[in-house]
C-alpha cells in the first residue's frame, strides 16, 4: 500500500512545481487526480491553502483584491508596491474581484494576512464602538 | 271441749253464794281461766316471740330504709353541690378559652395582615425594579437598533454618492499614506 502522503509533502510538491515553470493547470490537474484517487477530496481546500502558505514564505504572494468598483492599474499597481514592501514579496499576484456591497475602499486577502480599507468595515466598526451591550 | 261443757253442765248445782247470784259458774271461771293461761303461754312461747321478731324484723327494715334514704338523699345533696361546682369551674374554663382564643384570633389576623403588607409591598418594589430593567433594555435596544439603522443608511448613502472615480482616488491615497 503507497505511503500516505501529508499536506506540507504535497503543498510542497506543488510550489515546486510551479515554481519550476510547469502549468499551473497541470499541477492542479495532478493534485486533483492523486486527491481523487485517495479519497482525499475534503482536504483539497486545505491543500490549496497550504500551497499558497508555501509559496508565500517563498516570497510569491498569491491573494485576492476585493473592491466595490474597478480599480484604475495605477492604483493596483500601488497596491501591489504596497505589498511588496510590507512582506518583502519577491512577487505579488492579486485576482480582483468587484463587490458593490463594500460600498468603498479595498480588500487585499493574502495568506496569513489581510489589508482591509473598506468603508463597510469602517462602518461596522464604528457601529460595534457605539453598541451597547 | 265436749268433756268440758259436760263437766260444766253438771256441775251447775244451784249454789247460793256470790258466784250464784252473779251468774258466774266458778267451776267453769276455772277451766277458762286455765285454758286462757295456756292460751297465754302457748302464745308467749310460740307466737308472740315470731311475732315480735318479725315487727323488730320489720322495724330494722323500716329504720335501715329511712336511713339509706336520708344518705341517698344527703349523697345527691352532695353531688349536686359538686355538679354545680364541677359547671362552675367548666364555665369558668370555657370563658378563658373564648377569651384566649378571641385574642389568639386578633393577633393572628394582624399578623396576616402585616405579613400581607409586607409581600404587597415586595411584589410592588419587584414590579418597579422590573419595569426599571425593562425600559433600560428597551432603551438599550432602541439605541442599538437607531445605530443599526443609521449604519445602514449610511452605507446607502456612502454607496450611492461615492463614484468609481472618487473611490479610486480615494484609494490611492489611502496607499500612498500607508506607504
Amino acid at each position: 500500500m503507497a505511503r500516505r502522503l501529508s499536506r506540507r509533502l504535497l503543498s510542497t510538491y506543488v510550489a515546486d512545481q510551479l515554481q519550476a515553470g510547469v502549468s499551473a493547470h497541470d499541477v492542479m490537474l495532478q493534485l486533483a487526480a492523486y486527491l481523487l484517487q485517495n479519497r482525499r477530496l475534503n482536504e483539497h481546500t486545505l491543500i490549496v491553502r497550504d500551497v499558497e502558505m508555501e509559496l508565500a514564505r517563498r516570497g510569491q504572494q498569491v491573494g485576492s483584491l476585493h473592491s466595490a468598483f474597478p480599480l484604475s492599474d495605477q492604483t493596483k499597481a500601488a497596491i501591489t508596491d504596497l505589498i511588496t514592501r510590507e512582506l518583502d514579496a519577491k512577487s505579488v499576484s492579486l485576482d480582483e474581484f468587484i463587490d458593490p456591497s463594500l460600498v468603498g475602499g479595498y480588500r487585499v486577502d493574502l495568506p496569513g494576512h489581510q489589508i482591509d480599507q473598506t468603508i463597510k468595515t469602517q462602518l461596522t466598526t464604528l457601529k460595534t464602538q457605539f453598541r451597547k451591550a | 271441749m265436749n268433756i268440758l261443757h259436760q263437766f260444766a253442765a253438771e256441775t251447775t248445782a244451784p249454789d247460793a253464794d256470790l258466784f250464784g247470784a252473779l251468774g258466774i259458774d266458778w267451776r267453769l271461771l276455772i277451766i277458762q281461766l286455765i285454758a286462757f293461761l295456756i292460751l297465754v303461754f302457748l302464745l308467749g312461747k310460740f307466737v308472740y316471740p315470731w311475732l315480735m321478731k318479725q315487727v323488730d324484723e320489720r322495724q330494722a327494715n323500716i329504720e335501715a330504709a329511712a336511713k339509706a334514704a336520708t344518705e341517698a338523699k344527703k349523697a345527691a345533696d352532695d353531688s349536686k353541690e359538686e355538679v354545680a361546682q364541677l359547671l362552675d369551674t367548666a364555665r369558668k374554663q370555657a370563658a378563658d378559652i373564648v377569651d384566649t382564643a378571641k385574642l389568639e384570633s386578633v393577633e393572628i389576623i394582624a399578623s396576616s395582615e402585616r405579613k400581607a403588607k409586607q409581600s404587597a409591598e415586595r411584589i410592588v418594589e419587584d414590579a418597579h425594579e422590573q419595569i426599571d430593567k425593562d425600559i433600560q433594555a428597551a432603551k438599550k435596544d432602541l439605541y442599538n437598533e437607531t445605530l443599526e439603522l443609521v449604519s445602514r443608511a449610511t452605507e446607502k448613502v456612502a454607496g450611492s454618492a461615492i463614484s468609481a472615480k472618487a473611490d479610486d482616488e480615494r484609494i490611492a491615497k489611502a496607499v500612498k499614506e500607508n506607504a
